[in-house]
This record gives C-alpha cells, structure tokens and sequence, in this order.
C-alpha cells in the first residue's frame, strides 16, 4: 500500500513524492473535496480554507494515498479531483491527517459537514456554499458541490499501458467533433461565410446585404453553447462550484490567444499543446507553478507573436 | 472670478464634509470614496486620456500596498517611506511591460495587462518574503505619527484629499501641455497622429509610467488606511475594474469623472454591503454590472458628459433665440 510510506508534512509534496512510492495518478492539481455520495463510495468531505495556501498535499488514488500539490485561493472550498477512501486508507485517517498538517502549517484547516450531515437545510439543485440552516451546535457552513454519478460515463480503459478515463476521453472526443463541426460550419457552409464576412469588414458586409448585429448573435449564441457543453463535459469529472467557471476561463483566453484568434484549428492544436504543458508543469514545476507557466506563455505570445500559432495577423 | 465659484465651493464642501457628517462610517466612507478616486484618477492619465485600458493597473496598486507594507514588517520603517520604493518599483514594471505592451491595440492591450497582475499576484502569493497567500501587516499599534495608523478615518480623509488634489493638479498640468496635446491626438486615431509626427510610442510610454507611479501611491494609502495587504486585496483583478468602472462612469479622460465616478460607486457598495449584510456583497457586482452595460451602451462618456451635454443645449437654446430676434430686427 503505497499509502503506509506517506508522510504529510509542512514542506512541499514533490519531495514526498518518490518516498510515498509509484502508481496511481496526481488528482487534478489543486483541489481536493468532496460531497454528498452515497455511503459505498466514502468520498472525503469537503475542505474550507481559512486563507490561502495548503502547503502540504495529498496524492490520493485507487490504489492509495498519493499526493498533489494542493492549492487553494483565499476562502475557497477546494473542489476538485477526487479522493477515494479504501478499506486499507479509510477516509477518516485521512482527514485527521490533513488536519493535523495543517496544525503544523499554522493554516487552519476543518472539515465541512456535507450533505450527509445537513441534509435538508443545504438541499439545492445549485452548487453552492451555504449557512446551514439548523443550529443545533453544528458548523455554521455547509458545502453542496454537484457532481454527476459516476456510472454516467465511469471507468477506465487501460491502452496500450495507458489508463485513459472514460469520462475524459468522452469529452476529448466530443471536443474534437465540434472543433471539427464548428471549422466546417465556418468554412462550408453560407452562414460561416456571412460571419467570416462581418468580422473582416463589417461595412463592406452590409453593403453586401448581411446583417452584422445577427450576425454577431449568432456567433455568440454558438460560443455559449460550446462553452456549455464543453462545461456539461467537464462535469463527468470535476465538482461543480459557481466559481468553476474562472479559471477555465482563463485558461480559455489563453489557448485562443495561443491558436490565434479567429482559426478554429489553431483553438485545436492550442489547447492540446495548452493541456500537455499545464500537466507537464503540474508534474514537473508543481502545481502551484502550472498558472504562472500559463500566463507567462500568454504574455509571450502577445507580445512576441500576437497572431498565434495559425491566425491571421 | 466667476468660473472659480463653483469649484472653490464644491471644495470647500469636500474640506467640511468630515466635520458635517461626522460619524465614524460616514467619514470611513468619504476617505475610501477620495482613495479610490485617487486611483481612479491616476488610471485616468492612461486609460481616459490615452486610451489605453489597463485592467491590470492593480500590479501597480499592489507594488505600492506591498512596499508600504513591506517596509514596516521586514525594516521597521514607517510605511510612509514605501511610497518613494512603491513609486520607483512601479514605474520599472511600467517600464519594462509597457515597451512590448503598448504595441498591442484594443482588447490584446488589456488582456496582456490582465496576464501580467495575474503573473505577479500568483508570484507573490508564492513568495514567502511578502507573505505568501497570508500578507503583509503593517504597524498594529502606531508608534509615532508618521506611521500613519490612525483610529479614526478623519486624517486619512485630510490626507487623501490633499492627495487627490496633488493627482488632479499633475493630471491637469499633463492635460494642457504638449502631452496632453498628443495624448488626444493618439486617442483619437493614432495612424493619424504618427503621421503627423506625434511620438506615439513615447507619449504613451510617458502616461503608463507616470499612472503607473501615482497608482502605487493610492496603494500605499490603501495599505496604511487598512494596515495590512494580501494578494487577494491588493492584486486581486477585481480592484483594477474596480477604478476602471469608476473613471469610465464619471467620464473617463475628464478630469473630474474618475471623483464623480468614485463618489457615486463606492457608497452604493458601502451601504449595499450594509443594508443587505452577506447577500449584499453579490449585489455589488450585478450592480457593477449593470453600471458598465449602461454606460457602454447609451453614454461611453460617463456622466460628466451627460451632465455637459445638458448644460450646453439649455445655453444654446437663450442664444438661438436672441440671434433668431437680431435677425428679425426691425
């Protein structure tokens, strides 16, 4: 069991990482919660922060206890990537762990009653955080994160050596059907033209008889509708938060920016490259790193190559 | 004479307003409404007069905040004397991302601005040295007057006043000299204005660094007025649309909108956040909301210009008619 050579300490986990021994996999850099699931699968609770940086982390996986570089903005919930509990790593122990860690750091850490515990007082249909309704010397905030049951699209594949999610690869393939829909929308069909038209030159597109405002609408109610989708996708693997939406934004903005703006295949190849570079640097730098490499890469590119990859100047 | 009327009253009320409204919340609340106006206007210079949105100008806003802070807790000094540090650091960073930066037209502008506050807000919540995710604190119990911790808000109002004054004047002094003049020029189409010989990349250089400066001063009164910084509260993002919205609302490139903007935006917020208690503090941001779709949509110029606008058509209508009788004279 991987887990029994883990220590937790105040120091960064990347040191701890060859000591708490191999397999498994990082849970997505970062956060670390939980929420109401039914008693079989014992998912950890959640995590509130009092302020700022979990020095310490914990690499949690089917097999065991591995660990992450956990992070989490002031106040937040941690609230992604999954911990499983495991006849051998109860749960429990865990949080005690974590807990006591955080005694250590002097960086309060508590667990947050979930669900489970407040029932009726938190039940929503919306991911939130909430001032629990019953005062029977209970904490005063519970977490409701959404998530999907994990039957929806549950399991791993195993390729060639590689474990591939099931839920993830459904979103890498549904992604690249709509890259492919959206590149062709654009490319073959009249609308597109009209859209490509206005963008180039609006004035010159009325003349030509196309509207601009319709047009404009149109390819916003395209963007939020992939944005929603690429959303519902996510949410096979990720809890849901209201703030859920921030940081993929960025991240969004980035591979646009590094695609170049205005090619839908430049988005493509952008935001492979952007995933591969943000998990090498989560991997490599740490994940508290991996946003610094992001931006950085942004900055880059706008100042040195403002068109990207494969845009148009 | 007469033109001095208005604006010696509007001051003199500025200058009574703590003694008139004198309790501890309403006079908190006039010397956050003179901080950020201070900032508001120090935005002004590059992005009301030159045209230039930063949405990133907190970095400057934070290096000023963190070297207040940072010269009490690691040297012992009163923050006073982060001001000149904040200032010098501030117009380096300027400096150093405003040459490839300022190449950028539009939205790439204000997205690499973006880029660069979020690079230096995630260096510096990793940076033990200026506190991590936990900050810097400044003195909790004041040793001397210049240490600037004060109870009560009244000598930080004085203080910000005298201040706001100090940025007003710099930024009317720049408004009328040959900057100013090529500032607009640049603002209004800047093809135009190279091609006439305006030094459009130095000019614009000139405008970040000198917001940039007074920026990292409104951030250092910031950090003394609440004594202490994090990243959260002096480079979260939030603060730098913040001062945009408040220069935009009162009109940005006047010299007045960021203080209209600022007197009308930071006491909806106040007393929202304390009529509506927790709830209140999501209102705020619909408010904000709401506030920069209006303004886009049906008034870019911001209320100043609404209110000159009216003012002019009532003038017109008297002089049109006495001209209308001079023709019709007998």
């Amino acid at each position: 069991m991987a887990a029994a050579g883990c220590r937790l300490d105040g120091d960064a986990v990347r040191d701890r990482v060859d000591e708490c021994g191999q397999g498994g996999r990082f849970v997505a850099g970062g956060q670390i919660g939980g929420l109401l699931q039914p008693p079989a699968q014992r998912r950890l609770t959640g995590f509130a922060y009092r302020d700022g940086v979990l020095p310490y982390g914990v690499r949690v996986g089917s097999e065991g206890v591995h660990a992450v570089d956990a992070q989490a903005p002031v106040g937040r919930v941690l609230a992604r990537g999954q911990v499983h509990g495991s006849a051998d790593q109860p749960l429990d122990d865990l949080a005690a762990e974590l807990i006591a860690a955080g005694d250590r750091a002097l960086d309060l850490a508590w667990r947050l009653p979930v669900h489970e515990e407040y029932g009726e007082s938190l039940r929503s249909n919306f991911a939130d955080f909430a001032n629990s309704g019953s005062r029977d010397g209970g904490a005063s905030v519970g977490a409701n994160f959404l998530s999907l049951p994990g039957n929806i699209a549950g399991g791993t594949f195993d390729i060639l050596g590689l474990r591939i999610e099931a839920s993830r690869l459904l979103a890498g393939v549904v992604a690249l059907l709509v890259t492919l829909g959206l590149h062709l929308l654009l490319t073959r069909t009249s609308l597109g033209s009209k859209m490509l038209a206005v963008a180039e030159d609006s004035t010159a597109a009325q003349l030509m008889g196309i509207r601009p405002d319709t047009m404009q609408a149109i390819a916003w109610a395209i963007a939020a509708g992939a944005t929603g989708l690429a959303g519902a996708l996510i949410a096979t693997f990720f809890y849901i938060v209201p703030t859920v939406g921030e940081t993929l934004g960025i991240v969004a903005f980035v591979t646009v920016s590094l695609g170049g703006f205005g090619s839908v295949p430049g988005a493509l190849v952008a935001g492979l490259l952007i995933g591969v570079i943000e998990s090498l640097s989560a991997y490599l730098i740490g994940a508290v790193y991996k946003d610094m490499v992001v931006y950085s890469l942004f900055l880059g590119f706008l100042w040195f190559r403002p068109q990207g990859l494969m845009g148009k100047a | 004479m007469r033109r001095l009327l208005w604006p010696s009253l509007v001051l003199a009320l500025f200058v009574a307003y703590p003694l008139l409204f004198s309790t501890p919340f309403q006079q908190r609340l006039g010397a956050l409404v003179l901080l950020y106006a201070i900032a508001a206007s120090a935005w002004n210079i590059v992005g009301g007069y030159a045209g230039q949105v930063s949405v990133g100008h907190v970095v400057f806003f934070g290096c000023g905040a963190y070297a207040a802070m940072g010269a009490y807790a690691h040297f012992g000094l009163s923050p006073l004397v982060g001001i000149p540090a904040g200032i010098v650091v501030s117009v380096a960073i300027s400096a150093v991302i405003g040459v490839p930066t300022l190449r950028l037209s539009g939205h790439y502008f204000s997205m690499a601005t973006i880029a660069v506050a979020e690079l230096v807000r995630l260096i510096v919540t990793n940076t033990d040295y200026l506190g991590a995710a936990v900050g810097l604190s400044g003195p909790t119990v004041p040793r001397n007057v210049f240490d600037l911790s004060f109870i009560s808000a009244l000598p930080y109002y004085y203080l910000f006043l005298s201040l706001l004054l100090v940025t007003l004047g710099i930024t009317w002094w720049m408004a009328n000299s040959r900057m100013g003049f090529y500032l607009r020029a640049i603002r209004d189409s800047e093809r135009a204005a190279r091609s006439l010989g305006a030094p459009a990349s130095r000019t614009k250089l000139v405008a970040f660094m000198l917001s940039a400066g007074l920026t990292s001063v409104a951030g250092a009164l910031y950090a003394m007025m609440f004594g202490f910084v994090d990243p959260e509260s002096g480079l979260g993002i939030l603060i730098s649309v913040k001062i945009l919205i408040m220069a935009a609302l009162g009109g940005a490139g006047l010299l007045f909108g960021p203080l209209v903007g600022a007197a009308i935006l930071v006491p909806l917020e106040e007393i929202s956040n304390n009529l509506l208690g927790g709830q209140g503090a999501g209102l705020t941001f619909v408010l904000y909301g709401a506030i920069i779709v209006l303004i886009a949509r049906f008034q870019p110029g911001g209320v100043l210009t609404l209110i000159n606008r009216i003012r002019t058509k009532r003038r017109k209508a008297p002089e049109t008619s006495v001209t209308a009788g001079a023709t019709h004279a007998p």
